[in-house]
């Protein structure tokens, strides 16, 4: 697809106002995946945005919130502090987790509305809200950083993927769009000397899915997905739907 | 001299309840003003607020400064999910707040908070680039931001065609990005 700065532009400006109707969500998201990384027009006219985004929140009356909230944030904090904090050290022990990029919110909302939607779940896709937030806004801004790097996933079919990282930390995003219904699983797979290791399998919804992996890119010498007949999978065993090599340190 | 945001999310990362008290004190006036802004509800915009400070307790590493200020961050992060719960709570409960709609905030009062210099001085910036907007560019804005609603949305509303508003949307936005660069 061959994109235009001004539509993408005017994409982006929606997109990270959250007010995007579904179909132009997808766009958003493809272009993200598609153009973005590799434009440097794009890139800094989306961290302007970004930016903007945030400040609009000071047209808002500055209003005290109750005594009850800073209460509660101490009470939250000190428990915190006691217990262990989540590794996040080593790909052994990455942690990672999947969400949809582009008309997430309005997903979120028809998944909200699923009459079939059991409360507990609710309360899970919530608790699952609240990092993808973080992440995704991590991720948007590793596109802009000085040291970002993106490599391109190649395939046959009508799946696109990248790799984007900052080079030196230990944390990448894998991103995918055009992702087809599976009849098994995606998975993810990181191989060096002939090895694999999977961070876990790829849930997209509306073909889109992102994964934060805690792992340094260098590491590597290969990432791939294949589809699985399941994501328990200790190594891969179909062809690969996209593919590349990770640049060496 | 009071600590900058990345000093104190440095301490944050040394689990400092203190630094962390700081930033919330820094930023909930604004962080709070915004949710409630967008959900008119007070108790909604206390645990929106709450959770976006528990992320930046939780993850403080996925702040980085080299990207942007953390003002962009944190109050970028109030934002999206105080629209993903307007959105959430207009499904579930439309019929009721039609009927009994809660009393929404003044967007013209004076804000009786006392912040830091910096961030004043950043809110009346905004407010001056907001200011220079044309009206038909800041409804559509503010509908979008403070009201959570889509351009699809915003057209059926206002019964402007949809294609219109999207040039709106943009052009404010547009404006802004170079007001505030």
């Amino acid at each position: 697809m061959t994109w235009e700065h001004d539509r993408v532009d005017e994409l982006l400006a929606g997109y990270v106002l959250g007010g995007l109707d579904p179909e132009d969500a997808e766009l958003a998201s493809r272009a993200l995946v598609e153009h973005v990384p590799e434009c440097e027009r794009c890139r800094r006219s989306l961290e302007g945005y970004r930016v903007v985004s945030g400040d609009i929140a000071l047209a808002a009356a500055a209003t005290m919130p109750p005594e009850t909230l800073g209460a509660s944030l101490a009470r939250a904090t000190e428990g915190a502090a006691r217990r262990p904090r989540r590794s996040w050290i080593g790909a052994a022990a990455a942690a990672v987790a999947v969400l949809a990029l582009g008309g997430w919110n309005a997903l979120l909302v028809d998944r909200v509305g699923d009459a079939e939607t059991e409360q507990a779940a609710l309360l899970g896709q919530l608790d699952r809200t609240q990092t993808q937030q973080v992440w995704l806004t991590d991720a948007l801004s590793s596109m802009t950083h000085p040291k970002s790097s993106v490599v391109p996933l190649k395939g046959t079919g009508p799946t696109r993927a990248l790799v984007l990282y900052v080079r030196g930390e230990d944390r990448l995003y894998v991103i995918g769009s055009g992702l087809p219904e599976p009849d098994g699983s995606y998975v993810l797979w990181f191989m060096r000397d002939g090895s694999a290791w999977t961070p876990g399998p790829l849930q997209p919804i509306k073909g889109a899915a992102i994964v934060r992996v805690e792992t340094d890119a260098s590491d590597w010498e290969h990432v791939l997905v294949t589809e699985e007949p399941s994501a328990d999978t200790p190594t891969p065993t179909a062809s690969p739907i996209v593919a590349s090599t990770l640049p060496p340190k | 001299m009071a600590e900058t945001d990345p000093e104190l999310l440095g301490r944050i990362r040394e689990r400092d309840a203190l630094a962390f008290e700081t930033l919330y004190r820094r930023y909930a006036p604004a962080a709070y003003g915004l949710a409630l802004r967008v959900l008119r509800q007070p108790l909604l915009a206390q645990e929106i607020v709450q959770e976006a400070f528990l992320t930046v307790w939780n993850a403080p590493e996925t702040f980085d400064p080299s990207r942007g200020p953390f003002r962009s961050f944190l109050l970028s992060l109030v934002h999206h999910r105080a629209v993903d719960a307007v959105r959430r709570e207009e499904r579930l409960r439309e019929r009721e707040r039609r009927a009994n709609p809660p009393p929404v905030p003044d967007e013209d009062v004076m804000d009786v908070v006392a912040e830091e210099v910096d961030l004043a001085d950043r809110r009346r910036t905004v407010r001056e680039a907001m200011a220079v907007l044309s009206p038909e560019q800041r409804e559509a804005l503010e509908l979008m931001y403070f009201r959570g609603w889509s351009h699809a949305r915003i057209a059926k509303e206002t019964g402007i065609p949809i294609g219109t508003v999207k040039s709106r949307v943009w052009a404010a936005m547009r404006r802004l990005r170079e007001a505030l660069a």
